[in-house]
């Protein structure tokens, strides 16, 4: 029975309130005191009304609860953050490990029948080849494989002869130039398991290659030494960013708004301390639309805190893409992906009003199943579907290539945030789509508000046991 | 690895005239959301209308003539309040019962007069939590209604609830708060003034000896403590009627006194007080009238004296109690 249930025309058309209503004060009216009903003048208007209304005592109790509890303020601001922050540094650190050959260390590598003409090359490469002979051949193999030694690379007896015989005199254009001679063949063993092995290989590979060209400069690719990709640093730092963050927020937000909301609706349902509350003059609207903002002031920041968690160490975990590779992910975000001064005032604007909206349909969301929980326990296990859902929609973000172009699919509510966010990080965003996005979030969000002040009213959710 | 389409950054273009100049799509689009909100709010009005509707046939109070005390007009009027309980499969296997649903008050008509202390009294189980909360609009009468200082209680829930004081030991107080935050609190929600907040707490607070334990966490509080910060909590809007389930329940004497002394008071200072109770001795101590509830029905209602003639309450209850069931069970 909240206020927006009752009906003012109700009351008009009613009969016994008509005849009821009538306050008889005690003092002016004492000759007629015994009546069908007594009413005594009431202290207190009832009404929340002393300068505070009661949607403002609900929001500062809750604020207050939870930011003078030292201990959750630590568990659900500090620690997300702190941990992530932690955690990802040292995933990272532990990954830049595994693939990187420390500077100082000294491969093992073996040659067989080093031709003359790549020597200098060699010795030019700072690559240490140690000659072998053919009788050890077998026994560097078997060492390479008990990952003793890096490589062998085995050359033909008379490799420069070939090469310089094969080419003489001939025109590089002719088709039938890879078939119609046998072309001298080199052999490089090593170990994939191995990093040390991998990287003299990659090395010596290169080495061998750039060498192939210098004799036989059919064509060159990308040797001019200019930039050759195109893509703008604004699309790198789009690229790297849309693909991770649009489900890094919604897993941090959702972890946020599932840290606090049924611990206070659930968790007051289970101590008894809500049907204090509801005792009270204090509306069923004001109640749950007062839970439903301070909460989603308490997710926001413990989802900022985590988010922030990730800016920092994110970093570290994408050079690791660098060492690797040398290009891509990594040079890209090295370049200018974390360049924040890409997003324009209104980038940012339109992102804070869809995170903004996106914690408020949580919070609303988790609300209204905490509320039909009997135990905190319970409403945790009853909300898991919906965190399936969130991280669904995440993940097709991340596999997405571009965001939805289509009105319509912004009235979808969690989806719609996440491809405005990739928009956004894109920086294709469209102000209306945005506003759909805002706007159906928030519809959700009101009718949340709705259905938990029913639930507030209803006795059979408040106290069925 | 997903290439990312890349158009020009929107930062240029105004939101407001992306939104009148979008394609028909999106216009189709915010069409259809702005008729979905309009179809709610009709659709709530005419729930409302419905609801309204129905309530006045359900709940008309019919005009009874009452008995009434010499001096003090009624404060309380139920008429045939009844409310039952679906029993889930899990209470009938406990409770060895085949019934699907537990009447907890049948038909209940009591009156309670401005100024007196009336006793619901009865057993396990006979109801009086069921009608307390009923009274105070915790949950609603299946049929009947009440008129609580004149507001009734299905139709005006909210300023029965102004008009009250409530108090059960269900009602818990957030282990988190002290005694002091909450006094605060529920002034607001209640709509006290905080000046005169400020002066009732200090009052109270020292009347039940909390003013020690102002600032100690509710958690930290002895189960007396707890009990006596909720008692001063659930009157902090200083009501005209106090509705009191089990008052001195799993209280010491010494604490159960000062419970009982403070209602007694309150009584004096032509507070009405309506308690249930299974102790007779408190009854017959404390009430002014009692009813006497056997099977969620008024077995018998009227001043203490009226209704022992000499003989004590629980004998006089016993009777009832065979005459109604047969036997003592």
């Amino acid at each position: 029975m909240g206020s927006l249930l009752d009906d003012p025309a109700d009351k008009a058309t009613n009969p016994i309130s008509d005849s009821t209503n009538r306050v008889i004060s005690p003092i002016n009216d004492s000759a007629d005191k015994v009546g069908p009903c007594y009413e005594p003048p009431v202290p207190f208007s009832g009404s929340p009304g002393g300068g505070k209304s009661g949607l403002l005592a609900i929001i500062t109790k809750e604020l207050r609860r939870f930011f003078t509890d030292r201990r959750m303020v630590i568990t659900t601001l500090l620690m997300p953050g702190l941990l992530i922050y932690v955690v990802y540094s040292f995933i990272g650190a532990a990954l830049a490990n595994q693939f990187t050959v420390p500077t100082s260390y000294e491969p093992k590598l073996y040659v067989l029948n080093l031709p003359d003409s790549l020597r200098s090359l060699v010795h030019e490469a700072g690559l240490d080849l140690i000659e072998a002979r053919s009788e050890q051949v077998a026994e560097i193999k078997q060492d390479i494989a008990s990952k003793t030694d890096d490589l062998l690379a085995v050359f033909p007896a008379d490799f420069d002869e070939v090469v310089s015989r094969e080419l003489n005199g001939l025109n590089p254009q002719d088709p039938a130039l890879s078939t119609a001679f046998e072309l001298p063949q080199v052999e490089l063993f090593f170990n994939s398991t191995r990093v040390e092995s991998t990287a003299a290989y990659s090395s010596v590979y290169s080495l061998l290659d750039s060498y192939k060209e210098a004799v036989l400069p059919l064509f060159t690719v990308n040797a001019a030494g200019q930039s050759y990709d195109l893509a703008s640093q604004q699309d790198k730092a789009g690229f790297v960013v849309t693909s991770f963050f649009p489900m890094l927020l919604m897993i941090f937000l959702y972890s946020g708004c599932i840290a606090v909301a049924p611990e206070s609706i659930a968790g007051e349902k289970e101590r008894g301390t809500i049907a204090t509350l509801l005792v009270t003059p204090l509306k069923r609207w004001e109640m749950a639309l007062g839970k439903v903002i301070s909460l989603g002031m308490i997710a926001l920041l413990s989802g900022l805190s985590s988010f922030l968690g990730v800016m920092l160490s994110l970093p570290r975990i994408l050079a690791v893409g660098e060492g690797a590779s040398g290009e891509g992910t990594g040079d890209a975000l090295n370049g200018s992906g974390l360049d924040v001064g890409l997003y324009s005032a209104s980038d940012y604007l339109m992102l804070l009003a869809v995170i903004l909206s996106t914690v408020l349909l949580l919070i609303g969301l988790i609300s209204v199943i905490s509320a039909f929980a009997r135990t905190v326990k319970e409403a945790n296990t009853m909300v898991m579907p919906l965190m399936i859902l969130v991280m669904l929609v995440g993940v097709m973000a991340m596999f997405s290539q571009s965001a939805q172009e289509q009105a319509l699919y912004y009235l979808v509510p969690g989806y719609n945030s996440v491809q405005s966010m990739v928009a956004i990080f894109s920086f294709t965003a469209q102000p209306l789509h945005v506003t759909i996005t805002v706007g159906a979030n928030l519809l959700i969000t009101a009718l949340c508000v709705v259905m938990l002040t029913r639930m507030f009213s209803s006795e059979k959710i408040m106290f069925n046991r | 690895m997903n290439p990312v389409k890349v158009g020009p950054p929107d930062s240029s273009q105004a939101p407001f005239k992306a939104l009148i100049a979008g394609n028909r799509q999106s216009r189709a689009c915010l069409l259809l959301s702005g008729i979905v909100l309009v179809a709610i709010l009709l659709l709530r009005r005419y729930c409302t209308f419905r609801r309204g509707t129905m309530t006045l046939y359900v709940h008309r109070i019919r005009k009874v003539s009452m008995p009434r005390s010499s001096s003090h007009p009624i404060i309380i009027q139920t008429q045939d309040l009844s409310k039952s309980f679906k029993l889930s499969a899990r209470q009938q296997r406990l409770e060895h019962s085949t019934e699907h649903v537990r009447i907890a008050v049948d038909k209940l008509s009591f009156v309670a007069f401005q100024g007196e202390i009336f006793g619901l009294l009865g057993p396990n189980g006979a109801g009086k939590t069921t009608t307390l909360r009923m009274l105070a609009t915790l949950i609603r009468p299946d049929e009947g209604d009440a008129l609580v200082a004149g507001r009734s209680i299905s139709r005006q829930p909210e300023a029965v609830r102004a008009t009250i004081g409530f108090l059960t030991s269900e009602l818990k107080l957030e282990d988190f708060f002290t005694p002091s935050y909450l006094f605060d609190f529920f002034a607001t929600l209640h709509g006290v003034p905080p000046d005169i907040a400020a002066i009732r707490k200090a009052e109270l607070f020292k009347r039940f000896g909390i003013d020690e334990f102002a600032e100690v966490k509710v958690a930290n509080l002895s189960t007396g403590m707890k009990q006596k910060a909720s008692l001063v909590i659930s009157i902090v809007h200083d009501p005209p009627l106090i509705i009191f389930d089990e008052p001195t329940n799993g209280l010491d004497v010494l604490t159960a006194k000062v419970v009982t002394d403070y209602l007694a008071e309150l009584r004096d200072a032509g507070k009405t007080i309506v308690l249930s109770t299974h102790i007779f001795s408190l009854a017959e101590r404390l009430c002014d009238r009692v009813g006497v509830i056997i099977d969620g029905r008024m077995a018998a209602q009227g001043t203490v004296p009226e209704l022992t003639k000499g003989r004590s309450l629980e004998q006089v209850f016993f009777d009832l109690y065979v005459s109604v069931k047969g036997k003592v069970a």
